[in-house]
């Protein structure tokens, strides 16, 4: 479902130095698969999800989703696909703070497909448990509440990707496992591949697949 | 979910902001509208005066001031007409295409609104605003038969409190200038209903009363002087002694009485002029300046203009009467002929149609400062909007559509200005309308509205997009992958 080959990514720093943050020769995800990537800060977990995500290209490699390489897609084709296809759940959420609950599953949707069907929208809200919340605007909910916000929206589109950086990161401890188990489960549900990115070995050690990114980014391994 | 809602939210997320900025777009746009509305009423309170009738004939001169003179009231005479040239118009002597005419005699006032001899006719045959009757509120119209009758206008009326009945003396001369009153009273007989014309704002007297009273008065004059000459200094004090009531009566009963003979006389005297009077020199005596003592009023009776309706035939008919006036000699007398709709026409364009274009351009000028105002407003916040604009743009939105997105706000900040400006420019507007209307005689209402303000609407949108391009490249510019990564 998820392959990469080859894939790598370096970014010009300041005085001009080239800094190599992805090199990986190989990585691959099953259709439905589960799998966590864990690494310490710095070694590339966010530029490999937005590789992933079509955000950023590639220097060089192949990234092939249901596939479709999307390194030979141009910019707006990456976005359609992005929408289409992938969803993204962000450290810190990301839900624009001028918009509902429901708004913020809805302009997802907008985005996809140009249209938005709000009975899914309402549905997903439900799932996550914020039936009573979805007109309440993202500084009117809890961090918690907000990161369900985010699942829902992830998953808006039905997607056969799901990406998520660090979910849990900016959540407290009582909310920690909630938002696991409700990523988790609601990937079961839609069949959605999901990688997850934690530097927390309590949410790595729930996982089956678990992957270490400086074992196989071979431009950590350099450093 | 449009992204004109989308588009919404945003401007809702810096309510404080975008209230400011459409605020000032709404002041420049109130401004615009206050000017356009107010010339509006202007170029119709111009125009409306100028209807009901085809051509003013009047004496030889300014174009411009013979309009402004017989329809606005503004101004002094051209000059005069003899009584006769108005009796061989009327007639068809002159010209056969001739249906109705009405003469004015311009040159007095009561307490600074001017007192016009005319005929009944002027209320009877002439329309105002699309063919319009003149109606009376109370009252009726003057009588031929009475020379001392007249009708007020519904300002002039209001103004001085004359009512059906009331008597005034008319002052001889206009404004400030306006001095000496005449002796003989006129009683009004009718007020006007509102016209929205210079019609409310003046007094209309039966031009009879006025030879009348000038003839008395030179009668009176040429007496004085015999007697002056005669050393007769007793009489003169005795008719001055006589009570002022009893004078005006005595006046007035003698003018009524001459009123007849004078009506069953020719129009024009046969009698020899004095040695050295030519009638140029008359030009300034007829019913308005009394000044020259040599003059026999009564053999040389004068209008100012004749009001002159051409009869609905073929096109090009009151032009063809207009040129065959204005280049024929009528028994030694020229004349020119002008189509009043032309004239106010020309005379909006060279002096009022200049002043709204130079306001307008100032009003729309402060307009574009106020897009100006939105476009920094924008682009200051495009920094601490990068994130949202890179959240967009991971959900799916390509480049295209976030810069949409803030065009449309821009658009719509603009147009909400637009607006609210719209309801504020007629809000003014209405609230001046007590003023205008005193003014100009024309009652406006908060739906005052003009077709070219519709302008506004698509120059709205130009103005935003133009502004909001700049906000929107740098939306369309933004890093996405490093607008996510940053700090929020």
């Amino acid at each position: 479902m998820l392959e990469l080959i080859d894939v790598r990514k370096s970014f010009q720093q300041p005085n001009g130095n080239q800094v190599h943050v992805l090199d990986i020769p190989e990585f691959r995800a099953a259709a439905g698969e589960q799998v966590v990537l864990v690494g310490r800060s710095g070694c590339g977990k966010t530029t490999l999800l937005h590789v992933i995500a079509g955000i950023s290209r590639p220097d060089s490699g192949r990234v092939k989703i249901d596939g479709w390489d999307i390194t030979l897609l141009s910019e707006a084709e990456r976005d359609r696909f992005r929408a289409e296809h992938i969803g993204y759940v962000f450290q810190t959420f990301n839900l624009l703070p001028g918009f509902s609950a429901l708004e913020n599953v809805l302009v997802a949707m907008r985005f996809a497909r140009g249209h938005v069907d709000k009975a899914r929208a309402r549905q997903l809200l439900k799932r996550v448990g914020l039936e009573q919340r979805m007109s309440h605007k993202p500084p009117m909910l809890s961090v918690g509440e907000q990161q369900r916000v985010a699942v829902a929206r992830a998953l808006a589109n039905r997607p056969r990707l799901l990406l998520a950086d660090e979910p849990t990161a900016s959540v407290d401890a009582a909310n920690q496992q909630a938002i696991l188990d409700l990523i988790r489960e609601t990937c079961q549900e839609e069949n959605v591949t999901l990688l997850l990115v934690t530097h927390a070995p309590e949410v790595a050690q729930q996982f089956q697949r678990v992957e270490h990114l400086e074992k196989f980014n071979r431009a950590v391994m350099k450093l | 979910m449009s992204l004109w809602k989308i588009a919404w939210r945003s401007i809702q997320q810096r309510a404080v902001a975008s209230a400011l900025t459409s605020l000032s777009m709404a002041l420049g746009v109130a401004l615009v509208v206050t000017v356009l509305v107010f010339f509006g009423v202007l170029h119709q309170s111009l125009h409306r005066g100028a209807e009901g009738y085809d051509l003013i004939v009047g004496p030889r001169g300014g174009q411009e001031q013979l309009v402004l003179n017989t329809i606005f009231y503004i101004g002094d005479p051209v000059g005069k007409l003899p009584y006769q040239f108005y009796k061989d118009l009327e007639e068809g002597r002159i010209n056969k295409n001739v249906e109705a005419v009405i003469p004015v005699c311009m040159g007095h006032s009561y307490q600074g609104f001017r007192v016009i001899g005319t005929t009944p006719e002027i209320f009877d045959r002439l329309t105002y605003f699309g063919g319009q009757s003149y109606q009376f509120a109370d009252g009726e119209n003057f009588s031929a038969d009475d020379p001392f009758a007249a009708v007020a206008g519904a300002v002039a009326a209001k103004e001085t409190g004359l009512r059906p009945g009331a008597k005034f003396k008319a002052a001889h001369g206009t404004g400030q200038a306006a001095a000496r009153q005449h002796d003989e009273e006129f009683t009004v007989t009718g007020v006007l209903k509102p016209t929205g014309t210079p019609v409310d704002r003046a007094i209309f007297v039966n031009m009879e009363g006025f030879y009348l009273i000038h003839a008395k008065e030179d009668r009176s004059a040429d007496s004085t002087e015999s007697r002056g000459k005669a050393g007769d200094g007793a009489k003169a004090a005795e008719t001055t002694s006589v009570p002022p009531a009893q004078h005006n009566s005595s006046l007035h009963d003698e003018n009524r009485a001459q009123h007849t003979a004078v009506s069953a006389a020719p129009a024009r005297s046969e009698s020899p002029r004095p040695a050295g009077t030519h009638p140029a020199e008359r030009q300034s005596e007829a019913c308005d300046h009394h000044d020259t003592q040599n003059h026999d009023h009564d053999d040389h009776r004068e209008v100012s203009a004749l009001l002159v309706i051409v009869p609905d035939r073929p096109p090009g008919l009151v032009e063809k009467v207009a040129f065959e006036l204005n280049n024929g000699t009528f028994d030694g007398v020229q004349v020119q002929a002008v189509v009043p709709g032309r004239v106010v026409a020309s005379l909006f364009e060279r002096f009022v149609g200049k002043l709204e274009a130079v306001l307008l351009v100032m009003a729309v000028l402060i307009v574009v400062v106020a897009g100006v105002g939105i476009m920094v407003s924008m682009y200051n916040s495009m920094s601490e909007r990068r994130r949202e604009i890179a959240i967009m743009r991971a959900l799916g939105a390509n480049r295209v559509t976030v810069m949409l997105v803030v065009l449309l706000e821009s658009i719509l900040l603009s147009l909400g200005g637009g607006a609210l400006g719209m309801l504020l420019g007629h809000g003014l507007v209405t609230a001046l309308a007590p003023w205008i209307a005193q003014w100009t005689g024309i009652s406006v209402g908060l739906f005052q509205f003009r077709l070219v303000e519709l302008l506004l609407i698509p120059g709205l949108v130009v103005l935003a997009s133009a502004v909001g391009y700049l906000p929107a490249v740098i939306a369309y510019r933004t890093d996405v992958a490093e607008a996510l990564t940053a700090n929020p």
